[in-house]
């Protein structure tokens, strides 16, 4: 068996295995290194289904931005001393039935399903043979979706602008 | 080649463990940690699909966008979940039932 076939399935297992963990994991500082586990691991597994550009976005923009928010938060609301990074769990029944019955549903379906059409990725266009897919996706950003990547921008700057006025202190002394 | 079926697998294990994780913890920054493992299941088989649409890669501008909404969730999510702490002095969503306390 191929080294890079069995990388893959490594990779598979580990952010399995670390996600099954941040389901059973009381501590929220480890839930959020398991988090960090399988968002690096979903990276590689980007690199697989042959998505290079968005294996380096997650790493950037989750691992490097998300998680840290999501730590920042953590911090943020646990200040009173003595206080531990414990998270209690609730609705047992009901959120295991509906979790494990949607993963078996899929499961099943994907099973059932006849995959023969989609064995072999398609040939790359003649006049796109001299592009890497990051060359090209930096073309068509530009070009077919430059609207919508501008709609992105303005996107993000309501939602910083939003965040600022959610949370920023209250003007004139009064009390919240 | 790895077959397609089995990135789908792999996403639809993800996607059940994220919602166990939404529905069963108490804590309101695990919820939105459900949440993101959630969205990465999804993004697998956009980027897994979009291999396949060599001329215009809508999968994986698709997901880049996904990652777009989901750092913006994240930011807005955190400053409501401050302003939470701010007026209920817990994070506890079994605790925190009204708009106003």
């Amino acid at each position: 068996m191929d080294a890079a076939i069995v990388t893959f399935y490594m990779f598979c297992g580990l952010a399995v295995v670390a996600a099954t963990g941040m389901v059973f994991t009381k501590n929220l500082l480890y839930a959020a290194g398991l988090l960090a586990i399988v968002m690096l691991s979903l990276a590689v597994v980007f690199i697989y289904a042959g998505a290079m550009f968005l294996a380096v976005s997650q790493i950037l923009i989750y691992v490097g931005g998300i998680l840290v928010l999501i730590i920042f938060g953590v911090m943020l609301t646990s200040r009173k001393p003595g206080f531990s990074f414990e998270a209690g769990t609730h609705y047992h029944f009901f959120g295991w039935l509906a979790g494990l019955s949607i993963m078996v549903i899929l499961i099943m379906t994907i099973l059932d399903f006849d995959f023969t059409r989609w064995m072999h990725p398609p040939e790359v266009p003649d006049n796109l043979s001299g592009y890497t897919s990051i060359q090209h996706i930096g073309v068509l950003l530009m070009s077919k979706y430059l609207l919508i990547l501008e709609l992105a921008a303005i996107f993000l700057l309501v939602v910083m602008a939003g965040a600022l006025q959610i949370g920023a202190k209250e003007e004139g002394g009064k009390a919240s | 080649m790895i077959p397609i079926s089995h990135f789908l697998l792999f996403s639809a294990v993800l996607f059940g463990l994220g919602l166990i994780i939404v529905f069963t913890r108490k804590h309101i920054l695990m919820v939105l940690m459900g949440i993101e493992l959630m969205l990465n299941a999804v993004n697998i088989n956009l980027a897994v699909f979009g291999h396949w649409d060599t001329k215009f890669q809508q999968g994986q501008i698709f997901a880049l966008f996904v990652i777009l909404v989901a750092a913006a969730e994240a930011g807005v999510a955190l400053a409501i979940i401050i302003k939470l702490f701010k007026n209920f002095k817990t994070v506890d969503l079994s605790r925190i039932s009204g708009l106003k306390d």
